[in-house]
């Protein structure tokens, strides 16, 4: 299954168990969270898993001329036929959460679906997950973890007005 | 973009620096909202985006509607910081340089790009009142206490967040 851990540093963690304020903590895990499930959403759109530069594979003449076919109903407004985006239901991208292990490290995942699963009804989100993993349309690669540089920096600057506004209070 | 404590909140900072970094993240926080809001230094709304930009890929992958935010990736207006601060005075501005850059084309249009002014860096009058009169009860507890021992123990964890240029 898809998913990623990740650490978000001794001292961030420190101040975290410090200073923070157990109603603090949790909004600052969830400003964290909606900030990267965002981030993970909108490069799988443009068609780049989160952490790694290239991009999805190229699909095939025969797979672009079958997405045709899916251009009307209520699409993404990313979608295209030509491009895999992971946009034709949007089930995976709905699926991604984020949630927090231990005091350093956090949790990247796609959730488990939750209807039951019966002759002819779509795939649930592991197996989706596992199929697009087999084809490299993977949106969390486990192959060389380079994530975008701007996340750290992003992390750092919540953190740094999250302590600011912890001083008013 | 200088920003003067004293002449905004009328108390004098240069002994409080868990005040004047409050401040300062008061300031930053409007004007993030306010261009999300679509409001420009001035107040008025930004001018509309281009067609172009708008069905652009980036534009669609964001999920970004017609509302003129200056928010694509978040990473302008989220990486904005308190770039310096002495005394009485705060600065506000970009330690990233690409986010510096971008943020200086809003601000002074680029006619080569067609990119319009959207000068979204700064507050007004009213803008500063607005700061000012949330803070009121604020200043008037923090003045008289001392920095209390988990205000100095923050503080010290900001020093060392800065000090991390690893980002």
């Amino acid at each position: 299954m898809a998913e990623i851990k990740w650490n978000i540093g001794k001292t961030a963690a420190e101040i975290a168990k410090k200073v923070m304020r157990a109603s603090s903590k949790k909004k600052f895990e969830l400003l964290i969270g909606e900030f990267i499930t965002t981030r993970v959403r909108a490069r799988a759109r443009k068609g780049q898993p989160l952490n790694n530069t290239w991009h999805f594979p190229n699909l095939k003449p025969s797979t672009i001329k079958a997405r045709k076919a899916l251009t009307k109903g209520g699409k993404h407004p990313a979608f295209s036929p030509a491009r895999s985006n992971l946009t034709i239901t949007g089930q995976l991208l709905d699926a991604v959460r984020f949630d927090r292990l231990d005091d350093t490290s956090f949790l990247l995942f796609i959730a488990p679906t939750k209807r039951k699963l019966e002759l002819g009804t779509p795939p649930n989100n592991k197996q989706l997950a596992g199929y697009l993993e087999e084809k490299g349309f993977t949106i969390f690669s486990k192959k060389g973890i380079r994530l975008d540089r701007k996340i750290p920096l992003r992390i750092k600057q919540i953190l740094l007005r999250f302590l600011r506004k912890e001083l008013r209070k | 973009m200088k920003f003067n404590l004293k002449d905004i909140f009328g108390v004098d900072v240069q002994d409080n620096e868990a005040l004047r970094l409050a401040m300062a993240e008061a300031l930053l926080t409007k004007i993030i909202d306010k261009t999300q809001g679509n409001k420009s230094r001035t107040g008025k709304p930004f001018k509309k985006y281009s067609k172009s930009y708008m069905n652009s890929l980036d534009f669609k992958a964001a999920g970004k509607t017609g509302k003129v935010n200056l928010t694509l990736s978040g990473d302008m207006l989220g990486l904005i910081d308190v770039t310096d601060e002495s005394r009485n005075t705060v600065t506000l501005g970009w330690e990233e340089s690409d986010e510096q850059g971008k943020a200086h084309g809003h601000i002074t249009g680029n006619p080569k790009t067609k990119l319009p002014i959207r000068d979204f860096f700064g507050l007004n009058e009213k803008d500063l009142r607005e700061v000012k009169n949330k803070f009121s009860d604020e200043i008037s507890t923090i003045k008289t206490a001392k920095s209390s021992e988990r205000d100095r123990a923050i503080l010290r964890f900001i020093k060392s967040l800065e000090d991390d240029t690893g980002g």
